[in-house]
């Protein structure tokens, strides 16, 4: 029964796959490209070479932790994509301290580097969560009024307070040495940093977090369903809070990750590079599952370096990846329907739908027992 | 006036017309129940299609055809995931919005090498008003796009109280049961309160391109979708809010690119800033008047402390005048943090969000 | 509004008597489950027609057919003595077939007026208001039904609403008028103004379906009866020719002598005491009306307390302020022999009490997640499953099953989704992590609402068992005959208020009744 379940959706994943390759593939027709040229270009942009390997995979851990985030937030029944806004939070803060690292010994600037990156995103996912929690704005709303504020924020400090003195770049100084994280020294161009650790690690804590600990357990009933919490001890604004600002802290330590494992040891306003939605399309392709995200941030970090590697060989624009990505939203959006289709059949169960738009309108639920 | 002159004015009202369009489309679409927050890929797909088709034909109202069909194409496809399939509407929306950058981003590096400039739309004088000083330069010199929103927005507020279809579709967000159990097709109202809003965004997209500017770059609408979003939720799902949103807006908007070239803050900011403050105290204190808990009470008391402080500083900066310049960054930061100011400040609503906004219709549900 | 306007039933009184409505061999199945087996319905012109059964006899499954919400599996539906076949409700409605839900389909932001103009539009930018302002003064001079156009719904009473929806329907040309437990949130008074309308209604012509399971009303309106059980018609006849008795019967067949009699108790001190409550109707406005006034309540170790009173006469209210997830203005609650003064869930939980919650999907379960985790859902946050943060899911699910053999919650497996569970399991379910802690005091709010009968039996012999072991228990509910059956003692609530305590044994459905209408006055 659930092997059948699991074999269905692994199918259901491939199909998507399977059809937003068939997307690339005619939209790489429509501007004249031929698709072997580009395959090839593609796999030894991504793959071919230990270089380009380590790229691709350092690149997936930004990708991977945004998705993480994204995942605790809907588990918690909170959905925000504030994430653009934490990466370049946590980024920004993550830069400034790591900036003053240069005479600390490599271990310990390397982790406040990362720890900078957590409470930075952190922070910028609390003025989400407050103004959620005590104001009754919607959480989505005011994370994507709060990512184009991030945006102008890291605009203003590459261009003033954390502006490299050297020239008129808008972009901070070089980071010290101790700062950078460290990575594998024999591939060639040391595109491959240590922290693809976090790949493996992060995915399983998150998997433990949730199943195996009483906070994931509290987060889950209160995603579930936030009146059966309440009614059981559980409050669930306080868990949605705390899946907000957690999700914000795994953003922020992405933002530390691109800029301290990146290519380039400094911060200029661009850093961010859509990160934080595409990590949300990771979350999603991999149907909300920890594991399953490990694999579709590689994917989906493939098709960054990849489209990089097509445009400079063969002059594809790079934009493809984001059509890629919006389209593979939409797939397994309609791949849900038809899995939803065959597997609700037998219950007769219903789904409670009214209960669903608690999770639109803070705390109105009470409000609205009175008819 | 020192920098809000006439200038200001034209600007003010450039500035939010599209807004104001891409808004009232949201407004009609929540109403029926459906929350679309991939806005801002409407936009960008609706001034990448305008933008398209002038290219293709030359003709600027052919170009915002093209908008609208972008839009109601996009419409289209949201319709198809929430109404038909269901699925979670803030997840079609975060689809919508990155699929509506790759695309337009994409499309706009292959079938344009050299970017391409057209003529903005031209203005349009009305006879004897836009004689009237100041008012008349304002609002009767402008250009077929803002009087064709004003005479949407104007239709939609009649179509909304005064006819069937508008009662209908009311009805059809706050209680779906109800519509269907009176024989009319839920389907069908929230099908056409998604492709309204398609096309308003649509159009207000092609604005956004040929209409005020006459070209088109990559994420051009810059947030724009999302100002939208927040000015029906900030008006409380009500057009009259909805319009006074976007008003406050546009006139940031259009200050801080006033700002931009002075330098300096000028005294009447100051002094325009404690009155808005002043003002918004003041409806407050109306409103609360009524209701309120002795606990809100005491906190609405340490809010209005708080305002009458602000605003007391804001008078003390606007006699000291001091050199005070803020980074272009920082200012383009500034309606954005004005909208999160304003839905916190208004806090819970007085007119609560649709019954039904964001939930997918099930019959067997009655 | 392109149909025809409405004859007028008036005017066709000469069909009085004749067929309206008649329904032959109609069969409904979900599945395996047959809803409704070769139900054969007769409604004539000009007679209140009560249809009667109990929970999940199939009432409402035929009233949707009929209504063209479900179209039958068997059987034909004629109309006027013409075939009709309605595929969607819109058919029905535009063939003059009308129904006063239950919970009622006007939408409260709206005016009365505007609720009266949602309707399909063949102009859609046509103002309807106009149409329907004329069409409520036409049946207002019919009926005599008045509505107040102006008036949002959100301020009307329950009564005016349900007016409101009568007059929709009239206004909409509805010859037949189905009323689905039209009295279930009625007060006596707006009972018997209710009445007279359907009399009035059926006098002029209509046709009336009333679907209750209250015997007193069906006696008091009703000219002719259907009873359906386990889907299918067990009786039907004429009311004057019909015994109460004779109706029950039919309705439960031989369930009544199912139910243990409750043995004598021996009730020990007191587990809650309530003194003096009042609850505001609206949280946030102290200041406005009260829905809970003056609440002295006592529960005792040993007994079980019925509060009966009809739907919404403040029992939902005190089920939240005893959990403590609604504030209090005034008044002491004692639980457990401690003043519960900071009142929380969670405060509750750990001086004893446990919860079945009214809305079983709304408050009590998590559809989505696993069975097990729902019955440890207060458990696995508690030592020894839970050691500082970290759960023992083994010990969890094993704990889990043990409660699920105990409770006879069937299931292949305890890692299921619990909303793939029947409504029964379900509820063993919940009662399962209720009773599992041995709560001082145990509040079951109609627990047995929507329940087959066999679920319900053991409900009601896991609370007497509960009782048995020296619990308390607070049973709310609607169903007069299940509180003087279950319960040592029975408080009658009406209008927010406690109108009498009695004993069980000597209560009668009349002498709780009278509790229940005296109070009508009072406000």
């Amino acid at each position: 029964m659930l092997s059948k379940d699991l074999i269905m959706r692994l199918l259901v994943q491939v199909g998507v796959a399977l059809a937003a390759l068939v997307v690339g593939v005619l939209l790489l027709a429509a501007i004249g490209v031929a698709p072997p040229d580009a395959f090839h270009a593609f796999w030894s942009g991504t793959f071919g070479t230990p270089t380009n390997a380590g790229t691709t995979l350092t690149q997936a851990v930004p990708l991977l932790l945004v998705a993480l985030g994204w995942i605790l937030t809907t588990r918690a029944g909170r959905l925000h994509v504030g994430f653009p806004g934490q990466i370049l939070a946590g980024g920004s803060l993550a830069t400034a301290v790591g900036l003053q690292c240069g005479n600390l010994p490599g271990p310990l600037a390397v982790l406040l580097t990362a720890v900078a990156g957590i409470v930075g995103g952190a922070l910028w996912a609390g003025l989400t969560a407050w103004l959620w929690a005590s104001r009754g704005v919607l959480e989505i709303v005011s994370s994507l009024l709060l990512n184009l504020v991030a945006i102008q924020v890291a605009n203003w400090l590459v261009r003033g307070p954390l502006q490299g003195s050297l020239d008129g770049q808008p972009q901070s100084a070089n980071f010290p040495a101790a700062a950078l994280w460290p990575s594998v020294e024999s591939i060639p161009g040391r595109t491959l940093s240590y922290d693809v650790v976090l790949l493996p690690v992060c995915a399983i804590a998150v998997v433990l977090l949730l199943s195996r600990t009483a906070f994931g357990f509290r987060l889950r009933v209160a995603g579930g369903n936030q009146e059966a919490a309440r009614w059981s001890g559980i409050d669930p604004v306080r868990e949605g809070v705390a899946a907000i600002v957690i999700s914000g802290g795994f953003a922020g330590l992405a933002g530390a990750a691109l800029l301290f494992a990146g290519s380039a040891p400094w911060m200029s306003d661009g850093f961010e590079a859509g990160v934080g939605f595409n990590g949300i399309a990771v979350a999603l392709l991999a149907r909300n599952s920890p594991v399953g995200a490990v694999a579709t941030a590689v994917v989906f970090s493939a098709l960054n370096v990849g489209g990089t590697a097509m445009q400079a060989q063969l002059d594809v624009p790079s934009s493809l990846a984001s059509v890629l990505q919006g389209a593979v939203i939409v797939l397994v959006l309609v791949a849900a329907v038809v899995l939803r289709g065959r597997t609700r059949a037998p219950s007769a169960a219903k789904p409670a739908p009214a209960r669903r738009r608690s999770r639109v309108v803070a705390r109105s639920a009470a409000r609205t027992e009175e008819a | 006036m020192g920098i809000f002159d006439v200038a200001f004015l034209v600007s003010a009202i450039t500035i939010a017309a599209p807004i104001l369009l891409a808004a009232t489309g949201e407004l009609v679409s929540e109403r029926a129940g459906v929350l679309n927050v991939g806005l801002e890929g409407v936009l960008l797909v609706g001034a990448f299609g305008g933008y398209l088709v002038m290219a293709g034909t030359g003709n600027i109202a052919v170009g915002f055809l093209g908008g609208i069909v972008g839009g109601l194409l996009f419409g289209a496809l949201m319709g198809v995931l929430a109404i038909e399939t269901k699925v979670d509407q803030i997840v079609s929306g975060i689809a919508l919005t990155l699929l509506g950058y790759g695309l337009t981003a994409f499309l706009n590096d292959d079938v344009f090498s050299e970017p391409r400039a057209f003529a903005p739309l031209p203005r349009l004088e009305i006879p004897v008003l836009s004689d009237v000083p100041v008012l008349g330069p304002a609002l009767f010199t402008q250009d077929a796009f803002i009087y064709a929103t004003a005479v949407v927005v104007v239709l939609v507020a009649l179509a909304l109280t005064r006819t069937t279809w508008g009662i209908n579709l009311k009805a059809t967000g706050e209680s779906p049961v109800s519509v269907d159990a009176a024989g009319v097709s839920v389907r069908g109202l929230r099908w056409a309160g998604v492709l309204f809003s398609g096309a308003c965004a649509g159009a207000a997209g092609a604005y956004i391109s040929i209409g005020d500017v006459g070209v088109f770059r990559e994420a051009m609408t810059g947030g724009r979708g999302y100002l939208a979003i927040a000015a029906v939720l900030f008006g409380g799902w009500r057009l009259s809010g909805l319009g006074l949103a976007v008003a406050i807006f546009a006139v940031t908007d259009a200050t801080q690119l006033r700002l931009q070239a002075v330098g300096d803050i000028p005294r009447e900011v100051w002094i325009a800033a404690a009155l808005l403050i002043l003002v918004a105290l003041g409806t407050r204190r109306v409103r609360g008047a009524a209701a309120a808990t002795r606990l809100d009470r005491r906190r609405a008391g340490a809010g209005e402390l708080a305002g009458l402080a602000v605003v007391a500083v804001l008078v003390v900066l606007a006699i000291v005048r001091p050199a005070v310049t803020l980074p272009v960054s920082l200012w383009l930061a500034m309606p954005y943090v004005l909208a999160l100011v304003a839905l916190a400040a208004e806090g819970r609503r007085r007119h609560k969000a649709p019954e039904a906004l964001a939930v997918p219709y099930l019959r067997s549900e009655v | 509004m392109k149909t025809r306007p409405d004859p007028g039933p008036a005017r066709r009184g000469a069909d009085t008597g004749a067929s309206a409505l008649r329904l032959t061999g109609v069969t409904k199945r979900f599945g395996s489950f047959v809803a409704n087996d070769a139900v054969d319905l007769d409604i004539a012109w000009g007679e209140i027609h009560a249809l009667l059964g109990e929970n999940g006899a199939g009432k409402t499954t035929l009233m949707r057919i009929v209504t063209g919400l479900y179209t039958p599996d068997e059987g034909g539906i004629e109309l006027d003595g013409e075939p009709v076949r309605f595929r969607k409700p819109e058919h029905a409605l535009r063939a003059g077939i009308g129904m006063v839900h239950q919970h009622f389909t006007l939408v409260p932001t709206l005016t009365e007026l505007e609720n009266l103009a949602i309707a399909p539009a063949a102009l859609p930018w046509r103002n309807g208001l106009t149409e329907a302002r004329r069409r409520s003064q036409e049946v207002a001079a019919a009926t005599g039904l008045r509505i107040a156009p102006d008036r949002l719904v959100a301020d009307a009473s329950v009564g005016e609403r349900q007016r409101l929806e009568i007059v929709k329907l009239l206004c909409r040309g509805a010859r037949i008028l189905i009323f689905d437990e039209p009295s279930a949130a009625l007060s006596p008074g707006e009972w018997d103004e209710l009445a007279n309308l359907m009399r009035r209604l059926a006098a002029d012509g209509h046709a009336i379906i009333l679907i209750s399971h209250k015997l007193s009303e069906v006696f008091s309106v009703a000219d002719r009866y259907t009873v359906l059980r386990r889907g299918a018609v067990s009786g039907s006849g004429t009311i004057a020719e019909a015994t109460p008795d004779h109706l029950v019967t039919l309705m439960v067949g031989d369930r009544m002598a199912d139910r243990p009699p409750l043995p004598a108790g021996t009730p020990g001190p007191a587990v809650l005491t309530v003194r003096g409550l009042d609850v505001a109707r609206d949280d946030s406005q102290p200041a406005g009306p009260k829905v809970l006034q003056g609440i002295d309540l006592e529960v005792r170790r040993g007994e079980i307390l019925g509060i009966a009173g009809v739907a919404g006469s403040g029992q939902s209210e005190l089920v939240e302020v005893l959990m403590g997830i609604r504030r209090t203005l005034s008044g002491a609650i004692e639980l457990a022999g401690r003043p519960f003064t900071h009142r929380s869930p969670r405060g509750f939980f750990g001086a004893g009490g446990a919860v079945i919650p009214e809305d079983r999907h709304h408050a009590a379960i998590v559809p989505g997640m696993a069975l097990w985790e729902n019955i440890t859902l207060r458990s696995l946050r508690r030592a020894p499953l839970n050691r500082r943060g970290l759960l023992d899911i083994r010990a969890a699910s094993a704990e889990a099953r043990r409660l699920m053999d105990e409770f006879d919650v069937r299931a292949d497996s305890e890692h299921l989704p619990i909303g793939r569970l029947s409504g029964g399991n379900q509820q063993k379910a919940v009662l399962a992590r209720e009773l599992s802690g041995n709560p001082a005091l145990l509040i079951a709010a109609q627990p047995v609402r929507g329940l087959d009968v066999r679920a319900a039996d053991f409900v009601y012999r896991s609370l007497v068992a509960h009782r048995e072991r020296g619990g308390a228990v607070l049973l709310i509910s609607m169903d007069l005959d299940e509180v003087i059956s279950m319960s040592d003692r029975i408080a009658v609530l009406a209008h927010g208020r406690i109108q009498g305590i009695v004993d069980a044994a000597k209560a009668t459905r009349a002498s709780l009744g009278a509790l229940m209408t005296s109070s009508g006055d009072a406000q």
